[in-house]
Order: structure tokens, then sequence, then C-alpha cells
């Protein structure tokens, strides 16, 4: 450490405690009184300012006796501390936070992936089924959707509905009707309760319960009244009641429904309807109730269609 | 309403380090000296954290350690909000944990501006280079009005809701872009 002495009172201090006081070296204390009466406006850091000690670390302090210590930054370092500004190290805690942060980030992004996965699954199996008309593999998608996210319980519903609407494709009614009961919250423009109340009208008709699949179809009219496929399938209904217990009324009304649906089927013919009437006209005729594909079978007839 | 920055900068801790961690690395990838860091400290008066470095006349040295906090702080406030982003937001998936990790990423995003300090030597620095023909330095007036507007404008929250749109906004347009 260097010493020096005070200007005004001749006591001799480290040189660090000094200052230079217009041109003058001064303790604290003299400085102090010496700088009382100055005007401030005088005062700046080139009139007054604190002596340094070449031979003292500015930042630890540490003395090097009487060899000045390099100086970095214009400020007398120890080789500790000029090393430490050079290469400011990280704190271990700031090292652990980084480290901490990084495996939030990589676990929540990797945890979560599965979200992302699904939203994009869902969107296209959306656009499948509802832009492309590719049910069955629409409803692969949702299913792989749903099984990524089974908390979503929306995931679920339309994994479900399109499940069963795959099911009503290949005629399994009732895993239809299973579907769709374990759907939820579905918007209105899904149709799920016409869905339904086809595949239920569908079951009772394989079940031979006709007075169920009437009342089913009666429903359904309600809920489609203008639609003439609704409006035959009250008139098959009808035609089974007819054909299983013989009521004359009930002819009557299968056949003023039929042509209530004729009707309308004019305006925009639908390609199935024709097969459709013909097989409730066999069933009134006949009152015989077979299956669309026994009629099919019987008449020679190649198209598909799956109307009970 | 009007919270004491102090209460917020407490509130939103992670965010304060994460912004002088950032100041620190790029002092050392671009070989700055730094005197004093304070990642964090409990003040009600002052800044809440601080890195005290050497200067530079070096211009992309001087930037990144100015703006190296931005673009830090946004892109981790962006890649935390995400992935807890996408339960909630799209499947009403909730649970505790997400809102502790999207109190992290908005913490973080909180506090991505640069501070007045920042911008003020930045603007400084883009004075000089400018007269000394170095025109790219014309980039950095605007950042820095960004900054000054930003900072007075965080009396309004405006840090809250920059860290919304980098946290919420911004994921809902990529799921959006990629949908």
């Amino acid at each position: 450490m260097r010493k020096q002495t005070c200007d005004l009172c001749g006591h001799s201090f480290g040189l660090n405690e000094l200052l230079s006081a217009f041109n003058e070296t001064l303790c604290g204390k003299c400085a102090d009184g010496r700088l009382e009466n100055v005007d401030s406006a005088t005062i700046t850091d080139k009139t007054v300012f604190r002596l340094t000690d070449p031979t003292i670390c500015a930042r630890c302090t540490a003395d090097n006796g009487d060899v000045p210590f390099e100086s970095t930054l214009e400020m007398p370092l120890c080789d500790r501390c000029s090393e430490q500004i050079r290469h400011y190290p990280f704190p271990l805690w700031i090292k652990a936070a980084c480290v901490g942060l990084v495996i939030v980030v990589v676990w929540t992004l990797a945890a979560n992936a599965r979200f992302f996965k699904a939203r994009i699954l869902m969107d296209r199996s959306l656009k499948l089924a509802f832009q492309q008309g590719e049910i069955p593999l629409a409803a692969e998608q949702m299913y792989t959707a749903a099984n990524l996210v089974p908390e979503s319980q929306e995931l679920a519903t339309l994994s479900s509905f399109l499940s069963g609407v795959v099911a009503m494709q290949q005629e399994k009614w009732g895993d239809a009707v299973r579907c769709f009961e374990q759907c939820r919250d579905l918007p209105p423009q899904f149709q799920l309760d016409m869905m339904m109340s086809r595949a239920q009208i569908a079951v009772a008709f394989d079940n031979k319960d006709y007075g169920e699949f009437l009342r089913l179809s009666l429903d359904l009219l309600a809920q489609l009244p203008g639609n003439p496929t609704a409006i035959a399938q009250a008139g098959s209904a009808h035609a089974c009641m007819y054909a299983a217990e013989g009521r004359p009324e009930d002819r009557q009304k299968a056949l003023d429904f039929l042509a209530r649906a004729e009707e309308i089927n004019r305006q925009d013919p639908d390609p199935t309807f024709d097969e459709y009437r013909e097989r409730i006209i066999h069933r009134i005729e006949t009152r015989q109730i077979i299956t669309a594909e026994a009629y099919r079978k019987l008449h020679g007839i190649a198209q598909t269609e799956k109307n009970p | 309403m009007i919270i004491p920055g102090f209460i917020i900068a407490w509130l939103t801790f992670p965010g304060v380090i994460v912004h002088e961690a950032a100041h620190l690395l790029f002092c050392r990838l671009f070989g700055l000296y730094v005197l004093d860091v304070r990642f964090f400290r409990f003040a009600t008066t002052g800044p809440a954290g601080y890195v005290v470095h050497q200067g530079t006349d070096r211009f992309w040295p001087a930037f990144f350690v100015a703006c190296g906090p931005f673009l830090i702080n946004s892109v981790l406030c962006f890649a935390i909000c995400f992935s807890v982003f996408l339960p909630i937001r799209f499947f009403n998936v909730e649970h505790w944990s997400y809102y502790v990790i999207g109190w992290l990423g908005l913490s973080i995003g909180m506090h991505a501006f640069p501070s007045n300090q920042d911008a003020k030597n930045l603007w400084a620095l883009a004075r000089e280079k400018i007269k000394a023909a170095n025109y790219l330095a014309l980039l950095v007036f605007p950042i820095v009005a960004l900054v000054y507007v930003g900072n007075i404008l965080s009396i309004v929250w405006a840090d809250l809701f920059y860290a919304a749109g980098v946290g919420l906004a911004l994921p809902e347009l990529v799921m959006r872009l990629v949908l």
C-alpha cells in the first residue's frame, strides 16, 4: 500500500483514502472543510476525485505491497479480479436455475406434444369427414387423437360420433347406437339426434319391434318434416305394422306417407328413393317383411340402400 | 390499476433473473468485461437487477448486450407458454402445473423489454456509428423508440400485454398457420 500525507493536516493516509481537490491532496475530513465554501458548480470529476492506489485492487482491496497491479479498464486489479471481470462467472445457483429452466421447457414441450399432435389429427379428421367424406379414415384419426388426450371429452365425443357413423355405414346399428350414446354436447350441425334416431330405427327393425320402429320413425319425421326419406320411413314403419298386425288403417297411412314422400322427392330426386318405395309397396302387397338385402336378392338388384 | 414497479418485479422475479443472465451471457459472448452483476434484489427503489459492464464502441456487441434479453426472454416466454397453452386453449384440459409454468413464461416475457439505460447506451452508440457512416445503426432508432414507448407504457401494463402477446396470441397464430 502506498501512503501520502494530507496537504492540510499533514497526517499520513493510504493513497486510496485521499482525494485530489483543486490540485491539493486532502484527506476526507479536510476535503469536507475545504469544499464547504466552494461553488458547487466548479466541483466536477476533473477538479475533485479520489486518488487511486495502483498497489491496491480496486475491486477486492487486496494489497500488493509496493508493486502496482496491472491496470484493467483504468483500474488496478489483482489477477483474480482481473480474470473474474474478463470471464465473469455465472453463479452456481444461476447455472442450476438455467438447467432447471431448460428441463422445464423441454419437459413441458415433450409432455404436451401430444396435445399438438392431437389438435392436428383432430383438424385433419374433421376435414376428412366433412370436406372429403372419408369417414372411416377420419374416425381412425379421431380415435388416435382421443387416445392421445384421454382427458378431452370433446375428442372422446367426436371419436364416438365418427365411429358411430362408420358403424352405420357397415350396418352395425347396435354398435352405432352405443357410440352415439357416448356423445356429449355435440354442436347441432352434427345432427346427432337424427343419426341416433336412424340407428335406433334400424335396431328396432332388426329386432322386429315394429311398434318401436313406428314410434321412432314418427319422432324422426318430427325432426325432419320435409325429408322424403324420413316420410317414406314412416310409411315403411306403418307398412311393417300392417304386415305384422293387418290393420287397414296402417296400410292406408303407409300409402299416404309414400305418396307424400314421392311428391317431395320429385322436386329433388334421390336415386335410392325408387327402390325404397318399391320395397315398401312389396311389403304392403305381400305382407312379408324382408330386409333390404333379401329384397335386392329377390329382385336381382345390386345397388346398396340402407333404409329399413 | 397502478401497482408499484418493485411489487411487479417481485411477483415476476424469474423474468428479472433471466433478463440479467441474458445481459451477462452476451457480455461474455462478446468478451466485454463485467464489473458487477445483481441478478435480483428485493429493493423498493432502483433496478431489481443490473449488470455493470464495460462500454464498447463496437456496434453488434453493444446491440446484442442491450437487446439480448429481449430475444432470450421472448423466445423463452413463447416456448414455455406454447406448451401449456395448447391443452387449455384447445382441449379445456387444466392442471395446476400449467398455471405455474404459464406464470413462469409470462414472468419471463414481461421482462423482455430492454431498460431505458440499455436504450440510452444503444442510442448514443448508434449516433456515433451513423456519424461514422455505419448506416446499419439506423435500425437501432426505431428499436430504441419502441423501447422508450414500451417502458413509458409499462404504467398501463404494456409489459404484461407484450408477454400475453408472445405467450398467448403468438401460439394461437402459430396453430392457425399450422392447421
